[in-house]
């Protein structure tokens, strides 16, 4: 019986063949004698959904058909075999609706029936909503209890994730398998595959670091990260796993690491100048031991801003010299520091960052107030407050 | 017509049509499309969207407030008679799980029927928008479901059976406890560390510790802080100041929610109203922002989408009202940046707080 709609089995799923007859909807419907409404509000329910509109349903003789319609997705794997009716023109037609799916889910729900049908029952609600997360507990609580094949359930949670991989049940639903069979083995390599399709998923990411701090599986994630970066030098994503990886293995406190990822993040900044990612990461590795206290770094970054320039390298540089005058405790020799930071901002405003004028400006204020000598003679102006253009 | 440079602006392109989303909303109340049908169990959350945009639309008029109240409070998880399920009330998004309609007590006894974090706050947002007075609202019962969800690093799940935790939901648990008052629903402590573990090395704050650093969870974070009172006590001036900066460089022209990614109409809240939170956001350009959002209205339909040339949903229609509401957009009520819901609300919330204060017991 084929319980796990498998991808390239999905427009037999509906052939419930061989099943026996407990898994047939009508059996169901039958066995429970119960019509579970949805609920009979006496007020109406706020944000109903209009039934599908779904010509193409079809039936076999003793066998259930339902039908649904997902949203389209920009998955590659989309094909029209995905469609849940197949056509057979020969066969009669009689549709279980959304409704009827859902309320025969309900009324296993409430019986807290342990058995196959409501398993087989979960994966139909599951293929109309996959959001629902009490299916999926329902589905948890079902494997544990009939003592379900994992490893099939793997194979079930992948195709799924494959075409919804912005669902946070399905990533949920999958860590609890990884963790009952504690067996990740597979997990880097899929979250890769996931990854290739869309580099900066979110709930990827997140699973692919619980699964590398749970089970320790820190060995050759910095390799993968370098070939992201190599695709993609502006991946933010990658940045931050490099910093993930970094951080609990050596860590930065080692000079010699610092340095080797101080000089590997300029060397990406060279090959793409206009990169927030980059100047993050460098500034992030760097800024609580003091961006100033950093040997020979001032000095690089002064001379890429001769020929690799960008608003993320001056703001770098007002940060730098910021430290330098927090260093500094208001010894001697603000002065100089100070102006040049005051320059930088006021480039930042009026050329290489206009979109945050008003910000640089402000930063520039709030530099001149801390560390400025008080000279009455640099008076320090609020900006007007910005009004809205018109917009009747 | 042309402007000073000379160059003609098309003003019809970006104005605001007030009366084609009023009736966007008043759509969301009734039927959604059924490419839709994966919010059901998150029904709750577009009323919130519906309510609160009209709200700040200023026509909740439209709205059937006492029909909407009763739904709601039916979607109150109460506790049932023998109180065993105290650790799972709270508010339900919608009637999927099919307990019988009810809006008062005792609860049904129900094997797997228990709130969700983020319907308890949008449900609790709905009645005050809609001017209840939360006096049919079990609120030890909510305060008990709530405290089941935090672990042990401070986050919470969303449902007690389990579920994914982060930073969404801490900021829900922060609105609970803000509207009901009472903070004994949650270990402060606890998620004030588990908000402070997640700050990046970037200066953002992600969903959880190691996690990238996200205009989303921002928000929630430092919203979060601002309801419990505690921003300046957890992230000293040099810590804030480097927040603000990460906040601030998210604007490319409207917002985005992390570097380096296309921008959408909701980080214009999602970031902007950090932004207010941190007292900076009348740095940013507000043309811009404002060209953004509105390049992403639907003139026909209503609503606002991610993009431009995308179809609208509800929740980048609030958000991208509530996005216009705080550069100032006239005829919008004003938004409170940490709880998201209007000044009016805000206003009546208060008012409840200091009649429950005022009474001899509770």
């Amino acid at each position: 019986m084929t319980c796990f709609p498998l991808p390239e089995m999905t427009s037999k799923r509906r052939d419930w063949g061989d099943c026996s007859a407990t898994t047939d909807l009508r059996f169901i419907a039958a066995a429970t004698g119960e019509t579970c409404e949805a609920s009979s509000a006496r007020s109406a329910p706020a944000v109903r959904f209009s039934p599908p509109r779904c010509p193409d349903w079809r039936r076999s003789p003793g066998r259930g058909w339902t039908r649904g319609r997902r949203k389209e997705r920009r998955s590659r794997r989309w094909t029209a075999s995905r469609r849940w009716a197949s056509r057979s023109p020969s066969r009669g037609v009689t549709c279980f609706t959304v409704t009827d799916v859902f309320d025969y889910f309900r009324a296993l729900l409430k019986k807290d029936e342990k058995s196959e049908r409501a398993l087989a029952l979960t994966t139909e609600a599951i293929e109309l909503n996959a959001a629902n997360y009490t299916v999926w507990h329902y589905r948890r609580v079902l494997l544990q209890a009939l003592q379900k094949d994992l490893r099939e359930e793997m194979r079930y949670i992948t195709a799924i994730i494959e075409d919804q991989p912005k669902n946070y049940q399905v990533w949920h639903h999958r860590r609890m398998v990884v963790e009952w069979l504690n067996d990740p083995s597979e997990e880097l390599d899929f979250i890769a595959e996931i990854l290739s399709q869309d580099n900066k998923n979110y709930h990827a990411w997140q699973h692919r670091q619980w699964v590398i701090q749970e089970y320790k599986l820190w060995d050759g994630e910095l390799d993968y990260v370098e070939e992201l970066l190599e695709e993609d030098v502006r991946n933010n994503s990658a940045w931050n796993q490099r910093h993930f990886v970094v951080s609990h293995t050596s860590g930065y406190s080692d000079p010699s690491v610092l340095e080797q990822e101080v000089q590997y993040t300029l060397k990406q900044i060279k090959k793409a100048p206009h990169n927030e990612s980059a100047w993050n990461y460098l500034k992030g590795i760097l800024q609580d031991r003091g961006l100033s206290s950093h040997p020979g770094l001032l000095e690089q970054v002064l001379e890429l801003k001769e020929t690799h320039c960008s608003p993320y390298l001056i703001a770098f540089l007002v940060d730098l010299y910021e430290d330098m005058l927090e260093s500094m405790d208001g010894g001697q020799g603000q002065e100089e520091p100070l102006s040049k930071a005051l320059v930088l901002c006021e480039l930042l405003a009026r050329e290489t960052d206009t979109i945050r004028k008003e910000y640089w400006r402000y930063v520039a204020r709030s530099l001149q107030t801390r560390f400025g000598s008080g000279d009455p003679s640099v008076p320090t102006v609020e900006t007007e407050p910005q009004t809205t253009p018109a917009s009747d | 017509m042309a402007d000073e440079d000379g160059s003609f602006v098309d003003f019809e392109q970006i104005d605001f049509l007030r009366d084609r989303h009023v009736k966007f909303f008043q759509r969301c109340l009734q039927v959604l499309p059924e490419r839709y049908s994966s919010l059901e169990t998150s029904r709750l959350t577009i009323v919130f969207f519906a309510l609160s945009g009209l709200d700040v639309l200023d026509a909740l008029d439209v709205v059937n407030k006492p029909s909407l109240t009763e739904w709601i409070y039916s979607l109150q998880v109460l506790p049932t008679d023998d109180q065993s399920n105290l650790g799972r009330c709270g508010f339900r998004g919608s009637s999927h799980i099919g307990v019988p309609y009810s809006t008062k007590g005792p609860g049904c006894p129900h094997p797997f029927d228990s709130a969700h974090v983020a319907m308890t706050y949008t449900g609790l947002a709905s009645l005050i928008i809609l001017g209840d007075d939360l006096s049919r609202v079990n609120k030890q019962a909510c305060l008990a479901g709530l405290k089941a969800l935090q672990l042990e690093d401070g986050s919470f799940y969303a449902v007690p059976e389990g579920s994914e935790n982060d930073m969404r939901f801490v900021y829900c648990a922060a609105c609970i406890c803000y509207m009901l008052n009472d903070w004994t629903g949650m270990d402060v402590k606890k998620a004030i560390d588990y908000i402070r573990r997640s700050m990046s090395y970037d200066n953002g704050i992600g969903q959880g510790a190691g996690l990238e650093s996200h205009g989303g969870s921002t928000f929630c974070a430092i919203a979060a802080l601002c309801l419990m009172g505690k921003l300046e006590e957890v992230f000293p001036k040099r810590e804030l100041d480097r927040i603000r900066r990460w906040c601030i460089m998210r604007q490319q022209n409207g917002f985005h929610g992390r570097p380096n990614k296309p921008v959408d109409t909701c980080y214009s809240f999602w970031v902007g109203a950090t932004l207010e939170l941190l007292d900076v956001f009348r740095y940013t350009n507000f043309e811009k922002n404002r060209n953004y959002i509105l390049s992403t209205q639907d003139r026909l339909v209503g609503g606002f989408a991610k993009w431009p040339d995308s179809h609208p949903d509800p929740l980048h229609a609030y958000f991208g009202i509530c996005g216009l509401s705080l550069i100032g957009e006239s005829n919008l009520r004003r938004v409170h940046p940490a709880l998201n819901i209007s000044d009016r609300a805000l206003e009546h919330m208060q008012q409840l707080h200091r009649t429950m204060e005022t009474l001899p017991c509770c």
